[in-house]
């Protein structure tokens, strides 16, 4: 019986191996998945039918402006809530606060002359303050997020009532430049709203993905108590993603009143489902049951195409309505329905016979 | 996820989607298309136009009413005021407290917010409180018809605004019902043929949700089609939900749907926040004029700054006075028929003839004089 003696592999004189072609192949299909982007498919879905509906105005480089722009401050308010969800935390007073933080930059332009950049800073602090008391009651006193935050919201919306009166703030300062241009000003036909949304994106993207203060949030968020085990501060967390939240929703709060030109006393509260609605449609996307930046803004922009393509169709003014549940539905039902919620509000499924 | 799961899941958003494509696809337009297009001069018509313009830019000089009381009018009457539960009638409220310190009375105000429970909780509170006169804004009567007719029981006179109702049934009276906002439509029509040389296409957002403003807008399309007879109109109606939210984002759509629109109504101010940045973004600014129907400061300071063209001015200040004129006369047992028959202003306002860009105003600079001449205060 002869024997042989293994030998090392030698490389081959044809240059670098060449990556499996299987691996690459399932590895884009991983990409281009519909349980991945699921809605993206749906976006182009809507893309084909309001370029038939309205072939002259739809498929154009000005609808393309107008989604973005138009649904900018949408964007930013769904990205307020992305930390708190990622550390399993519901603020619910991103609403007030935006209200609060436009009422407050109105104010100061208007009423007073401490200039722009001064305004805008009081305008954020009155957010963070809001943020700190959103803290301190979740974090401090151990309240539940859905119902701290709804309280606070109540409460800044009581106090901006008694502080104003229930009087928007108005004045030709606010409709005239330089406060007009921090919402009207543009970069070839985008508006600046939208390079705000991409620079908060890009933020959070690399703060989630990229950091280990990210990858503590998630484990945060999926389970709080083995992560708190593991020597994850988790409640430094909640509470730096509860000021991060009012600080974006402040933001949101300046760019609003810059866009109408008025220290609106409602302008947050159509915001505040909206942005939970693009939040969970975006943690189906990208990243598979994980609140993320980028597959937030898929969301905002599916839902952008819908009501932009349906106003360019004149469709019915119920459309708009109906279009946003509908594809809400769609892109969950692609996606497989995979959303995480807190527990609390997640039905306990028996686990089936192993 | 296995393959059936994935092929169910595919199914169902398919038929979804599907679904509503063929609805959105299917429904019926809001828009009733009428005119002929974009329409040919008419002189005469134009010219009158003008003479109509000429006559609303002029600013008002009196309240409308001019038969003084006859009687000393005695004070320490107690007025109730329902609320209408939205921040515009917290102005109201500040008209009456005003008034009613020129007559030595008292206001006190009943607030709501604006939902049929809470309309119905406050006049039975103030049936309780037994006031010597009522004023409500905006809430039908067939809402409040058992508390009315105890009211009526107990001599208490009721006076409403911006109604639809008729006097009558314990309603002693009723100022803004559908009929005083015909010239509204009137002034509307005459500035847009004027300014457009009766060459316009215009749309009219309406909010239908307000049954009020549903005179207006019939007004307004038959005067339009009486003062340019070519020229185009169409209506879009925005849902009461779409205020405050997307209201830019439909008319945008609308405008780049509609390109040969060149003059945008608004039924009511509040629709046009936000609307003037929007179009500056979607670079249709230049392409279409705006006015509006009843001025705010904000729209004021869109006024001012060239955003927006004009707004027809409507008499709050002064009816709010008018309210307080009736409750003397009704105290005094004097005749009413100079209230039911008060002609109210209106004002047709530019940014050339605008008194303030920061504050509300009234349409007639004494009114507060005048009323208290009618009143020898």
């Amino acid at each position: 019986m002869s024997t042989t003696t293994p030998t090392t592999a030698t490389p081959t004189t044809d240059g670098p191996v060449e990556p499996h072609p299987r691996s690459l192949a399932a590895r884009t299909r991983s990409m281009l998945s519909p349980a991945r982007i699921g809605a993206v498919y749906v976006g182009l879905v809507f893309v084909v039918i309001f370029t038939i509906l309205a072939p002259d105005t739809f498929p154009t480089w000005t609808t393309a402006q107008q989604i973005l722009n138009i649904n900018a401050v949408t964007a930013l308010m769904a990205l307020s809530v992305i930390l708190p969800l990622s550390c399993r935390v519901f603020d619910l007073s991103i609403g007030f606060v935006m209200t609060l933080s436009g009422v407050t930059v109105a104010y100061f332009v208007q009423k007073t002359d401490v200039g722009l950049i001064v305004a805008v800073v009081f305008a954020l602090l009155a957010a963070l303050v809001v943020g700190l008391i959103n803290a301190l009651v979740v974090v401090g006193l151990r309240i539940e997020s859905f119902i701290a935050t709804l309280a606070t919201g109540s409460l800044i919306q009581a106090f901006i009532t008694m502080v104003t009166g229930d009087t928007s703030i108005n004045g030709v300062k606010l409709v005239s430049a330089p406060f007009s241009r921090i919402s009207q000003s543009s970069v070839m036909g985008f508006s600046l709203p939208v390079l705000y949304v991409i620079l908060a994106a890009l933020g959070i993207w690399f703060l989630l993905e990229h950091t280990a203060t990210g990858r503590r949030m998630y484990a945060t968020g999926f389970n709080p108590d083995a992560a708190r085990l593991q020597g994850i501060r988790t409640d430094r967390l909640k509470f730096c993603s509860l000021l991060v939240s009012s600080a974006l929703a402040g933001a949101a709060g300046i760019v609003v009143a810059s866009s109408i030109g008025s220290g609106s006393t409602t302008a947050g509260t159509p915001y505040l489902l909206t942005a939970f609605a693009a939040a969970f449609l975006g943690s189906t996307q990208l990243k598979f049951g994980r609140h993320n930046a980028w597959g937030t803004v898929i969301a905002v922009i599916v839902l952008g195409i819908g009501t932009t393509g349906l106003g360019l169709a004149s469709a019915p003014q119920w459309s708009t309505n109906l279009f946003t549940g509908v594809v809400l539905i769609a892109a969950l039902a692609i996606a497989a329905g995979s959303v995480r919620l807190p527990s609390r509000l997640r039905r306990r499924h028996q686990s089936s016979p192993m | 996820m296995n393959g059936s799961r994935f092929i169910r899941s595919l199914t169902v958003a398919a038929s979804l989607l599907l679904s509503i494509s063929l609805i959105a696809a299917c429904g019926s337009s809001d828009t009733d298309p009428g005119g002929t297009g974009s329409g040919s001069s008419e002189s005469a018509s134009s010219a009158e136009a003008t003479t109509l313009v000429k006559k609303w830019e002029t600013r008002p000089t009196s309240v409308g009413i001019t038969e003084p009381v006859k009687n000393a009018i005695a004070g320490g009457k107690s007025i109730a005021y329902i609320h209408c539960g939205i921040p515009a009638c917290d102005e109201n409220f500040d008209h009456y407290q005003e008034a009613a310190k020129v007559l030595g009375w008292t206001v006190k105000k009943y607030q709501t917010d604006g939902s049929p429970e809470s309309a119905v909780a406050a006049f039975q509170q103030v049936v309780a409180d037994k006031p010597d006169g009522v004023i409500t804004i905006g809430f039908p009567k067939s809402l409040y018809g058992k508390q009315l007719k105890e009211l009526e029981a107990a001599t208490i006179p009721v006076i409403a605004r911006s109604v639809t109702d008729a006097a009558g049934d314990g309603l002693t009276l009723v100022y803004d019902d559908a009929e005083a906002f015909e010239p509204e439509g009137e002034i509307l029509s005459a500035w847009i043929t004027d300014d457009s040389n009766g060459k316009a296409n215009t749309v009219y957002a309406d909010l239908p949700a307000y049954d009020i403003l549903e005179s207006i807008h019939t007004s307004f399309e038959r005067n339009y089609k009486q003062l340019c007879a070519s020229c185009a109109i169409d209506t879009l109606d925005i849902p009461i939900t779409s205020v405050g939210k997307d209201v830019p984002e439909r008319i945008v759509a609308y405008l780049r749907a509609h390109p040969d629109v060149n003059y945008l109504v608004f039924a009511i101010s509040d629709l046009n926040v936000g609307v003037p940045a929007a179009l500056a973004q979607a670079g249709l600014a230049d392409k279409v004029k705006i006015i509006v129907n009843k001025g705010d400061p904000q729209n004021y300071s869109y006024l001012a700054s060239g955003q927006m063209d004009a707004i027809v001015g409507v008499h709050n200040d002064e009816v709010d006075w008018a309210v307080f004129d009736a409750f003397a006369r009704i105290f005094n047992g004097e005749s009413i028929a100079p209230n039911e028959s008060a002609v109210f202003p209106f004002w047709l306002i530019t940014e050339d003839n605008l008194p303030s860009a920061d504050k509300t105003f009234p349409l007639v600079e004494n009114y507060q004089d005048q009323f208290k001449k009618l009143w020898n205060k």
